[in-house]
């Protein structure tokens, strides 16, 4: 009588979630999800005037698929994390640092652009970071908070190509911010004085190309192995910032790997 | 679409990398990289150039001259040691995995004024302990209370009893002699337990860029009084030239309490909260980096005068009498307690 009952209730679900397709295109929404490793180079004048470098883990999710009423824009959503570990060039003190950072946006899809199989997108992005990097030596400044919120433009190529019986897929996208605006203390002040005495001076700062010129390039091959799809890559992350007098960059080079999800999705 | 490529593209080729200006690690590379930490970052040298005459372009051609490429790392930091000893800051060192250079003639070339034995023969063996402090109630029933680091916290809640237990005394001492600094909430802590107002204890600044007076707007700092038990008669402050840092903040602060009397030598200064920074052959340095002042906006990096200037004298000592605390019981078993005030 029980299982009866839940087998109506499965059925019922079923077809809720069904009639409404039938009457219409599926789309597709496709999930990229990606783990790298590659080398790190920092740099924060705060901390420290040396750059250091070391190893960085990274995870990357990335959504994309096209808008129900306009099949021509793309809606992507990119998320990243990232975590590093890097030495002093004496190699006698180290940095931890870590970044979460999501953003989401549209773009104009031109399909099938120049030869078949090939599309561009071109669009613009908002999103925002929070990280930071902390420094095992110092005294009163060990480590420094990251948060920022930027707009990018972003322009992406996918080409889908055949080798003999192998579908194939190339991805290639470029993020560039525009403008946002990002936290960071005075050149000298203290972590203490902004937080436990409040000492607010100009921590928010309006940045843009001549003060964080930073770009994200990431680079895919999707190889469909029986139904899964293998995505490999080359993932190129430069972030900058030079506010308040201090420099920081964050230069990473990662290999990535990962799979490719396809979900249909239903509408009326 | 061409035309948006296009501009992207040449955006992307102006791309401009922001990094620092880098130093060869060699004895010239590690010098130049010392030297130019202080000149952007070190936040006293225009005020030490008015007060001790210092030059820091001067102090570079002069120690330049001792820099060769054949020094070794022992010559290397003798020569870098001396030159930050220009700075004449008990807060500026530098690290190496041999030694720890430092600038102490602040308080070694000035009497100490209080020795361990004699401050342990007030102490007896059944003072109380209460996470940093230690305190007991004298024969004259004077609180004696020694805070000789505030690297050592202590708690609110250590406060509350230490207050609590000392309440019948007809006054306070608080010796924080050799006390060199620690943590300043600490600090601060203390002096909460010694006003019923809120007060104006000084001001502090920070650097806002690499110029010698690029300085923030001086903000002015405030001493809260403490939500628990406070001090309701007289206090005298022990000071001496070991009082550095967070000690000296503490000095500044409870300085401006009404029923507080500070007593003994200038306390030894220190008044620049130090930040760390390296050299490209690893030798961690340390510097002065946000200044802080008194109520009057003086500097206080070379110390703050005492009420009642006071000095351990030898014939005591040799008795077995601490000059400074019998003078500190003197004046509280005398006036205990304000003009004006009831007892």
């Amino acid at each position: 009588m029980k299982t009866a009952y839940i087998y109506r209730i499965i059925l019922f679900c079923i077809t809720l979630a069904t009639v409404p397709s039938l009457q219409g295109r599926d789309r597709e929404s496709l999930h990229t999800t990606l783990f790298g490793i590659g080398r790190v180079n920092h740099l924060d004048t705060y901390l420290s005037p040396l750059e250091y470098k070391g190893p960085q883990l990274t995870y990357l999710y990335e959504t994309r698929r096209t808008l129900r009423r306009n099949p021509h824009i793309l809606f992507m959503t990119l998320s990243q994390g990232d975590f590093s570990y890097a030495d002093s060039p004496a190699e006698n003190a180290h940095d931890i640092g870590g970044n979460i950072r999501y953003d989401a946006g549209w773009g104009r899809q031109w399909t099938n652009v120049l030869l078949s199989g090939l599309d561009l997108t071109a669009g613009g992005m908002i999103g925002g970071t929070l990280g930071f990097l902390y420094n095992d030596r110092n005294g009163n400044n060990p480590a420094q908070a990251r948060a920022n919120f930027t707009t990018s433009v972003f322009v992406r190529a996918d080409y889908r190509f055949r080798i003999k019986r192998q579908h194939l897929a190339l991805h290639y996208q470029v993020h560039l911010p525009l403008l946002g605006a990002a936290f960071m203390p005075q050149y000298g002040q203290s972590y203490y004085d902004l937080f436990d005495r409040g000492h607010y001076d100009h921590n928010i700062r309006a940045t843009h190309f001549g003060n964080a010129l930073s770009l994200r390039q990431l680079f895919t091959i999707d190889i469909p192995i029986r139904h899964a799809t293998l995505s490999l890559g080359y993932l190129s992350d430069l972030r900058q910032l030079h506010v308040n007098d201090i420099k920081q960059h964050q230069y990473s080079r990662s290999f990535v790997i990962g799979y490719v999800r396809e979900i249909k999705l239903m509408r009326k | 679409m061409k035309r948006f490529l296009y501009i992207l593209f040449t955006l992307c080729t102006l791309v401009s990398c922001v990094n620092e200006d880098t130093f060869d690690n060699t004895p010239e590379g590690n010098f130049e990289a010392l030297w130019q930490i202080i000149d952007e970052h070190y936040c006293f040298l225009d005020y030490k150039a008015k007060a001790i005459g210092l030059d820091w372009n001067e102090v570079h051609t002069r120690y330049r001259q001792r820099i060769n490429p054949n020094m070794n790392n022992a010559q290397l930091q003798e020569v870098l040691c001396d030159m930050l000893s220009e700075l004449r800051d008990g807060h500026v060192n530098l690290y190496t995995s041999a030694d720890v250079s430092r600038y102490w003639s602040w308080f070694e070339d000035y009497p100490r004024n209080w020795t361990q034995d004699l401050r342990d023969r007030y102490l007896g063996t059944d003072y109380k302990i209460a996470a940093g402090i230690k305190y007991r109630i004298m024969e004259d029933n004077i609180g004696l209370i020694v805070y000789e680091s505030f690297s050592s916290g202590v708690g609110e809640g250590n406060l509350d009893d230490v207050m609590y237990y000392l309440r019948s005394c007809n006054g306070l001492i608080i010796d924080v002699r050799g006390n060199s600094g620690g943590t300043i909430t600490y600090a601060e802590r203390l002096a909460q337990r010694l006003t019923n107002e809120r007060l104006l204890v000084g001001y502090t600044q920070y650097k806002t860029g690499r110029g010698h007076n690029d300085f923030s707007t001086p903000k002015a700092e405030y001493l809260e009084p403490s939500e628990g038990v406070r001090w309701q008669k007289r206090v005298v402050v022990l000071q001496n030239r070991e009082c550095y840092s967070a000690c000296n903040l503490f000095i500044r602060n409870a300085h401006a309490c009404e029923r507080v009397t500070t007593l003994g030598d200038h306390s030894g200064g220190g008044s620049g909260m130090p930040f760390s920074s390296e050299l490209p052959n690893g030798w961690a340095v340390r510097f002065s980096a946000s200044p802080s002042f008194d109520k009057d906006m003086q500097h206080i990096e070379f110390g703050i005068a005492p009420d009642i200037p006071c000095s351990l004298s030898e014939e005591d000592a040799a008795k077995g009498i601490d000059t400074l605390i019998e003078k500190a019981r003197e004046i509280l078993n005398l006036t205990p307690t304000l003009p004006g005030e009831g007892d």
